[in-house]
């Protein structure tokens, strides 16, 4: 897959999954849950906002090497994330998703 | 549409009819007058597509934010420096979008600033003394080409939104100062235009993306949420509703931006190309008349957002 492309399934694969954890039906989900994972899901919102917002302001030249290095893992684990976001309802899931491809992106942008 | 831009519309179309009764040569100088008058025009209203962008990224964020804060409430006050670190990179980076926005209005302000420029040396009293001013301007406008190519919206740089034409030849024209002015403005006014086409398509593609997650987010809370309450609607509600309706259809209109450079472009080619042709001046200001309905609606939506 072209680094492009990759770039453009990223930042389209995390636009879709800050929509679904904006929804009302995400903040139903989490009104089950512990406050620990309550606390979890906050936490991963806000670095899904930190990896949209640096993607989206990032030069792909500037990260194509770091893409490409990671391209395997980042593919397969935003493929992972979109089958997760299926179903809401399993919040531990998504957030186990979302973590780990947050944790791929953390090698090619800055996040905290 | 705000009395600034009803002012200038009402010089296009003052223009546009003055065509009709000039002689040939006249009548280019005319269409380049009205040109220069649209430009001017599209510039003022671009400034309102640059906001809404700003904002629109902004306000996705703070939805984001907002969401997030309630989810780790009860977490804040254990790793306050965990949380104010992280507002603070979300600042930093939207800053950083921001500043893309601004070099992009800089250098559609400085653009706005020749096509006026130009208006004055179709007109042979003022021609001499403008000629000097326009090259400055259109040193500005080189400059700032240079710049915003580079800049990035969406991992590309503006450059790689460009979509290449083909290379034209520019007429020769009988006023002195204006011809010695396109001869050397043509090319680096042709790259202003397509780089301002890319940066709008660029823009356009992001606020989308944003505006979309505001507005799904205000629906629901703002709409559907207290009509689902047993109790008494708020008193608000019928605004924040229309505010929402209003705001859905502002987005939809994002294209009508990228209509307006586009056909700007279009014409300015035609201009410089040929001094017989008929120019389609006519698309041009209807171009530009909706990306003004686009720009006044977008404004009255920000407004609106930010009275609640």
């Amino acid at each position: 897959m072209a680094i492009s492309d990759l770039y453009a399934d990223t930042l389209s694969a995390l636009t879709a999954t800050r929509s679904k954890m904006l929804s009302p039906a995400w903040q139903a989900s989490l009104d089950k849950v512990t406050t620990a994972d309550r606390v979890a899901a906050g936490n991963a919102l806000l670095q899904l906002g930190s990896a949209i917002l640096s993607l989206s302001t990032a030069s792909l030249a500037d990260i194509a090497l770091q893409m490409s290095a990671n391209a395997t893992q980042l593919a397969s684990s935003t493929k992972d994330l979109a089958e997760a976001l299926a179903d809401i309802t399993k919040v531990q899931n998504i957030l186990q998703k979302l973590t780990s491809a947050l944790s791929i992106i953390a090698k090619i942008v800055p996040l905290l | 549409m705000n009395t600034q831009n009803i002012t200038s519309f009402s010089r296009v179309g003052i223009f546009t009819c003055a065509l009709v009764l000039c002689g040939c040569d006249e009548q280019r100088l005319s269409q380049y007058s009205t040109f220069a008058t649209a430009g001017q025009v599209y510039v003022a209203n671009f400034h309102q597509v640059t906001a809404q962008a700003g904002s629109a990224m902004i306000a996705v964020d703070s939805v984001l934010m907002s969401t997030a804060h309630k989810d780790v409430v009860s977490d804040l006050k254990k790793n306050p420096a965990k949380y104010s670190a992280q507002v603070e990179q979300h600042d930093e980076l939207l800053q950083k979008y921001l500043g893309t926005l601004q070099l992009i209005d800089a250098h559609a302000t400085a653009l706005g600033a020749y096509f006026d420029a130009i208006a004055k040396l179709t007109d042979n009293k003022t021609a001499t003394n403008t000629a000097s001013a326009a090259t400055d301007l259109l040193n500005a406008v080189d400059s700032l080409n240079t710049h915003l190519a580079k800049a990035t919206i969406l991992g590309k740089p503006i450059a790689d939104y460009v979509s290449k034409g083909t290379p034209f030849v520019v007429a020769h024209f009988q006023v002195k100062a204006l011809d010695a002015q396109l001869q050397r403005a043509a090319p680096i006014v042709d790259i202003a235009l397509s780089l301002q086409e890319g940066a709008v398509t660029a823009i356009g593609e992001q606020t989308k993306a944003s505006l979309t997650d505001t507005l799904k987010n205000r629906e629901s809370t703002d709409v559907i949420e207290p009509f689902l309450r047993t109790n008494e609607l708020p008193a608000n509600w019928n605004t924040n509703r229309e505010a929402y309706l209003r705001a859905s259809v502002t987005l939809s209109n994002v294209s009508s931006a990228q209509s307006a450079i586009k056909q700007l472009h279009i014409t300015f080619k035609q201009l410089v190309e040929n001094q017989t042709a008929s120019i389609d001046l006519q698309t041009l200001i209807t171009d530009i008349s909706a990306m003004s309905a686009y720009a006044n609606a977008t404004q009255t939506t920000l407004k609106t957002a930010g009275a609640k």
